[in-house]
């Protein structure tokens, strides 16, 4: 009598007693919206690229929510001046990366996508979002920077030598040597700071309200 | 069957430990995938919501998809309705149900802000809130507007104020009226300011220079208030600036607010700079001229550009002035702009080459054959020497670029894609030194014509309007000008029928034919809006309905600004609010319809206004009992006056008032009752009045006029309306003050009731009904008076006037005509106030007041008359500045007996003759206030009458005439004593003459 009880209640109880929420905003940016699975989709991609399980606690989504927003205010930027979109072949292009580094095989890569919940489309679409996304920090941040004598003097001597010095005893290179190198460090560094900057002044103008429910 | 082991209870927690673990998951999103949604509906709000959009993503009947989801999310969100948008979904047997859970945004709907009049006033107060009708509500906004209000207050001297919100929320339209209620305190007042830089002056100067102490007598500052500090500091600069320190830098620094005393220590930056030494060598040029041709003056700045564009305007000068090879530079010293700024003085020296002084002999025209050569030269500012003007021609290089300009866009707005114009300067014209003479070429190409004119993106029911729009058409000309006349045009057409972002591209490609293009105009027409609900605020006298009238938008309509303004304007021209604002609420959403906001202001309802003034002139002064000066003399009149209007009467609109005046030559009152945009029509108003008038301004007699009247005006364009009106008066005049021939004094002192219908069409074109500088003015007024209107004389007057106004350079002139007849209809003749009287200040001005026209035969007075023509003649100048004008004018006219008496005689046949035309020249000044100019007019009449009059008393008039006067009128030598009116007359008003 018991044991049937139980399996009539478990049978019961396979359908859910009251509605669920199915997905709602997380974070408005503007006139921009994150919803809640937009989240958990960029951690599936996330986790699935860094080949790592992916985490949904309420700290995890919440970090990635900062990340969408910054990606908001550069899309309205993007937006702005009609920043091109890469063509499909681009696309297609880091993909074969991808797959070529992480996985062994096709059927590997395919079997990944299945076990994180995420489509090939949806996983194309992701990337095609971060090649724009990088072009354009590039295109946007990079070209205004100068590099004067100065800095590279600086970089090079309280950034390369002391590296250099701390990883090996051999002589270092002359600054003309590694002009190459500590420019491409310092074009990184001055670009990452005039992102930095771009985003803290974009985010003091643009009204952002985060929705608590979203992240319990 | 199958045999089922019997569980232990550890099982069968694990069982239902897996069973809840199952539910809890069976509610993720991707269980629903693919299923059949049976119903989507949207969780009730407070107050009524807006409809789901008609391209929601979900919709029942079709498969669940969790990219749809997201998809409607964003949808909603982007209506602007919602701040947040959580979906939930239960799963039912055969499909699953969709909930929309939505949080409602609320919109701001009036703003206002109460508890200070003035200094910042409420608008300002209003302003400051940052808080826009229409937009988005937050409580932030409330706190931020709260911080701008008091900073506002602040400036203006309000330390201790305090502000306090107070909410309403109408949810039926998700709207909240913020009212902000100020307690303002003590306004603080200045203490002696501080001063800091480089001051080179006294400070106790700049401190009287401020203002900011007060005046004369009393001791201490005067209030803080933010125009007052601003203006302190504008004359600061200006102290400077009369020290020719041009580059002197004044700003506002610390402000320390003291609470116990309540006073304010400004702290006021300055930086006198170097004195600016400007000078120019090599050609004279006036202090005054230099201010108007080198810009660093007006922009109280010194830099390069202002000075490079000073001396681009010295070559021009000296061009205009016959210099035609003028050349310019300027040096500055020091040169380093950091130098000079430090330095105490700066010299900057102007050296100008005049070259030889040569005139603009000829402009010749060549090569135009589309074009006659007056259509061109009506295009240009060259000119050729003249006699009266432009002694040396008019010509400079700028001049003669803006030429070729100007012919060049003409040809292009008719075609001539490849026109081309050159032109060459001969130095020796004609073979003469010194003469110059300059040659326009032009070379006109081929003219262009529309071969196919292509409209795309136009919806079927547009496509006629859109069309009909079109300047630019198949087989004409070609023109830049007509295409960017379309775009406006189609652009404002979708404006107006609620097409918000619509767009217009134009593509013009040549055509296979030879000089001919293809014009494609492509139309984005964007999603159409449309009016949900016009919501009215603000009333709390004004009837409703009288508002709703007004407003030509209803729900459904497209939303169309102009249809807004329009609507402003009317509510505007009621005359009862003191302000009318109108926003879309919601700017920013994307949704199909919009409520439509008009926040209303009501004016003061009672309007008190007061005025004292004086006429000096050789005024009438009727009910003299001197009887020696029928001219008048001089004389001052003062005079008073007070009115009272009530506005929107019954909320509907209407007002009411009365008006007095009082004068030692008149007393006045009037009571009105006014009905504007009667019955809702904007172009009719109604008008009722009653009126008491009791004059002494004609010298022969005072008299008493009550009188009522109705009028209605119909405006029937922007320039032309009609009036209709039906008017009854008594008139009576005193019989103790009629200064003519006895015999007549009991006919003409019976009152008189008239009763008349007129009609008066009135044409005003001018750009200034105050100061007219070009236009033209028109009325004419028929009156009859008829014994069916009860009126006991019977006559019909027509009164017809036509003034013009032509600008010349910097002058006008300005001429008017009047004319006038009085028909006698009956056997009564006409009465004494229902006469023609003229002369004085705003008409024929060789007359005093009312002194013009036929005299009394004994007295010498004047009786008026039945006939009146007029022509004034004025030529207007500049004289002194900008305010001060001077007036050359010729007055010609007279009133006259009857019709039939006009003459343009100009002498007398003899003493009795006053029908016959008077001249008079004079010259005026008038100095221009906020209210219309000020106007002294000196008079000289070339023939003014002579007449016989009476030197007497009352009683000698009275009984001498007789056969038998009473003893002790002493009545010999009082008769047919000579007398003519004064060559000179001057009169002092307000106001143009016409």
């Amino acid at each position: 009598m018991l044991r049937t009880a139980v399996i009539a209640a478990a049978m019961a109880l396979m359908q859910p007693l009251h509605a669920e929420i199915v997905d709602r905003i997380a974070v408005s940016v503007g006139d921009q919206i994150i919803t809640l699975s937009d989240i958990r989709l960029a951690l599936r991609v996330a986790g699935f690229l860094d080949g790592e399980q992916p985490v949904f606690t309420p700290q995890a989504r919440r970090q990635m929510a900062g990340r969408l927003v910054e990606q908001a205010l550069l899309r309205q930027e993007m937006n702005l001046s009609r920043f091109p979109t890469p063509d499909a072949k681009d696309v297609d292009s880091m993909l074969a990366s991808v797959k070529q580094q992480r996985f062994s095989g096709d059927a590997a890569y395919r079997a990944a996508l299945v076990r994180d919940g995420i489509t090939e489309a949806e996983l194309k679409r992701q990337l095609q979002w971060q090649i724009r996304l990088l072009r354009f920090v590039d295109f946007r941040f990079t070209p205004a920077l100068l590099l004067s004598s100065k800095d590279l003097r600086e970089y090079y001597d309280k950034e390369f030598l002391p590296r250099w010095k701390a990883k090996t005893s051999a002589p270092p290179p002359t600054l003309e040597q590694s002009r190459a190198e500590i420019e491409r460090d310092v074009n990184a560094k001055k670009a990452n700071d005039a992102l930095e900057r771009w985003l803290k002044f974009s985010r003091e103008r643009a009204r952002i309200v985060y929705h608590e429910e979203a992240f319990q | 069957m199958w045999k089922v082991a019997i569980w232990s209870w550890p099982t069968y927690l694990a069982l239902l430990l897996l069973l809840f673990t199952a539910c809890r998951s069976a509610g993720a999103a991707g269980d629903y995938e693919g299923k059949k949604i049976l119903s989507v509906e949207l969780a009730p709000q407070p107050g009524g919501q807006a409809p789901l959009p008609a391209d929601l993503p979900l919709k029942a009947g079709t498969p669940y998809s969790a990219a749809n989801v997201r998809a409607a999310i964003e949808r909603l969100f982007v209506t602007g309705r919602f701040s947040d948008v959580a979906i939930d979904a239960e799963s039912r047997d055969d499909g699953v149900a969709i909930r929309i859970l939505t949080t409602a945004n609320l919109f701001i709907g009036r703003v206002a802000v109460f508890g200070v009049a003035h200094a910042p006033n409420p608008g300002q107060l209003e302003n400051a809130t940052k808080m826009d009708p229409g937009t988005l509500y937050d409580r932030e906004k409330v706190s931020a507007a709260i911080t701008n209000i008091e900073a506002v207050l602040r400036e203006n001297g309000f330390y201790l104020a305090t502000v306090t919100p107070e909410l309403e929320h109408i949810p039926a339209y998700a709207e909240v009226n913020v009212t902000f209620y100020v307690q303002p305190g003590p306004r603080a007042r200045y203490s002696t300011p501080v001063f800091t830089g480089n001051l080179q002056k006294d400070p106790q100067k700049l401190i009287n220079a401020t203002h900011w102490k007060r005046w004369l007598f009393f001791r201490g500052f005067k209030p803080v208030t933010q125009a007052r500090t601003q203006n302190g500091l504008v004359r600061i600069r200006n102290l400077y600036h009369k020290d020719q320190r041009l580059m002197a830098r004044v700003t506002l620094g610390k402000m320390q607010y003291h609470p116990q005393p309540n006073t304010l220590t400004v702290t006021v930056d300055a930086d006198a700079g170097p004195k600016v030494d400007l000078q120019v060598e090599g050609a004279q040029i006036s202090r005054g001229k230099l201010r108007d041709l080198v810009p660093v003056y007006e922009e109280q700045s010194v830099d390069n550009d202002l000075l490079y564009e000073g001396e681009r305007n010295i070559v021009q000068y000296l061009q205009s002035q016959g210099y035609f090879d003028a050349r310019a530079d300027y040096e500055r010293k020091p040169e380093d702009p950091a130098a000079a700024a430090k330095a105490a003085r700066l010299e900057i020296t102007y050296t100008v080459d005049r070259g030889e002084r040569s005139r603009l002999v000829a402009v010749n025209i060549d090569g135009n054959r589309y074009f006659d050569t007056r259509t061109i030269r009506e295009r240009m500012f060259l000119l050729p020497a003249g006699f009266l003007s432009y002694r040396n021609g008019r010509f400079s290089e700028q001049y003669l670029d803006r030429d070729k300009e100007a012919i060049l866009n003409l040809y292009r707005a008719n075609g001539f894609r490849d026109a081309k114009v050159i032109s060459t300067i001969d130095p020796d014209y004609g073979g003469k030194p010194g003469r110059v003479g300059v040659t326009v070429r032009i070379e006109e190409g081929p003219q262009w014509f529309v071969g196919n004119l292509d409209l795309s993106g136009v919806s079927p029911g547009n496509r006629a309007a859109v069309a009909a729009l079109l300047r630019s058409t198949e087989g004409q000309p070609y023109s830049d000008l007509n295409m960017a006349t379309d775009q406006e045009n189609v652009l404002n057409y979708y404006y107006d029928n609620g097409y918000p972002s619509a767009q217009f591209e134009t593509t013009v490609l040549n055509a296979a034919e030879p000089h001919q293009v293809n014009i494609r105009y492509t139309v984005k027409e964007g999603s159409r809006q449309f009016v949900r609900q016009v919501i009215v605020g603000g009333l709390r006298y004004t009837d409703r309905d009288l508002v709703a009238e007004r407003i030509s938008l209803a729900p459904g309509d497209p939303l169309s600004r102009s249809a807004m303004v329009d609507s402003q304007r009317r509510l505007y021209d009621l005359g009862i609010f003191a302000k009318v604002s109108t926003a879309i609420q919601n700017p920013d959403g994307v949704e199909s319809s919009k409520y439509v906001l008009f926040q209303l202001e009501e004016a003061r309802r009672w309007v008190f206004n007061y005025g004292i003034g004086a006429e000096i002139a050789r005024i009438g002064g009727g009910g003299t009992t001197d009887l020696t000066q029928p001219a008048g003399g001089t004389g001052f009149s003062p005079r008073g006056s007070f009115g009272v209007t009530r506005y929107n009467l019954f909320g509907i609109g209407h007002s009411v008032g009365l008006q007095t005046q009082i004068s030692t030559i008149l007393k006045r009152g009037v009571i009105t009752y006014q009905a504007p945009q009667f019955e809702g029509n904007n172009n009719v108003n109604l008008l009722f009045s009653a009126l008491f008038d009791d004059s002494k301004n004609v010298r022969t007699f005072s008299s008493r006029r009550e009188e009522g009247s109705v009028q209605l005006g119909q405006r029937l364009s922007k320039a032309n309306s009609l009036q209709y009106r039906l008017t009854y008066r008594r008139v009576s005049v005193d019989k103790n003050t009629l200064n003519i021939t006895p015999q007549l004094i009991p006919l003409l002192s019976q009152p008189v009731r008239i009763g008349l219908v007129s009609t008066t069409f009135i044409q005003d074109r001018r750009d200034d009904p105050i100061d007219s500088t070009h236009g033209i003015y028109n009325t004419v007024d028929l009156s009859l008076a008829n014994r069916a209107l009860a009126s006991q004389s019977s006559f019909l007057r027509i009164l017809a006037k036509n003034s013009t106004y032509y600008r010349v350079g910097g002058a006008v002139i300005a001429r008017s005509l009047t004319f006038g007849s009085i028909n006698n209809l009956g056997h009564r003749d006409i009465p004494l106030p229902e006469r023609f009287f003229s002369g004085g200040g705003s008409s024929q001005r060789g007359f005093a007041d009312n002194q013009a026209g036929p005299r009394d035969l004994v007295t010498g007075f004047p009786l008026g008359g039945k006939a009146l023509l007029l022509h004034q003649f004025e030529y207007r100048f500049p004289l002194i500045g900008g305010n001060t004008r001077g007036v050359l004018f010729h007055d010609m006219g007279n009133v006259f007996t009857d019709l039939g008496s006009l003459s343009m005689r100009v002498r007398q046949k003899d003493l009795s003759d006053f029908d016959y035309m008077e001249h008079a020249v004079g010259f005026g000044i008038r100095y221009r206030t906020p209210i219309g100019p000020v106007r002294l007019d000196l008079a000289y009449s070339i023939n003014p009458p002579s007449f016989v009059g009476f030197k007497g008393t009352r009683d000698q008039l009275l009984f001498c005439g007789g056969p038998n006067p009473p003893a002790g009128v002493e009545c010999s030598g009082v008769y047919n004593v000579r007398q003519q009116l004064s060559h000179f007359q001057f009169h002092f008003s307000l106001g143009q003459t016409f």
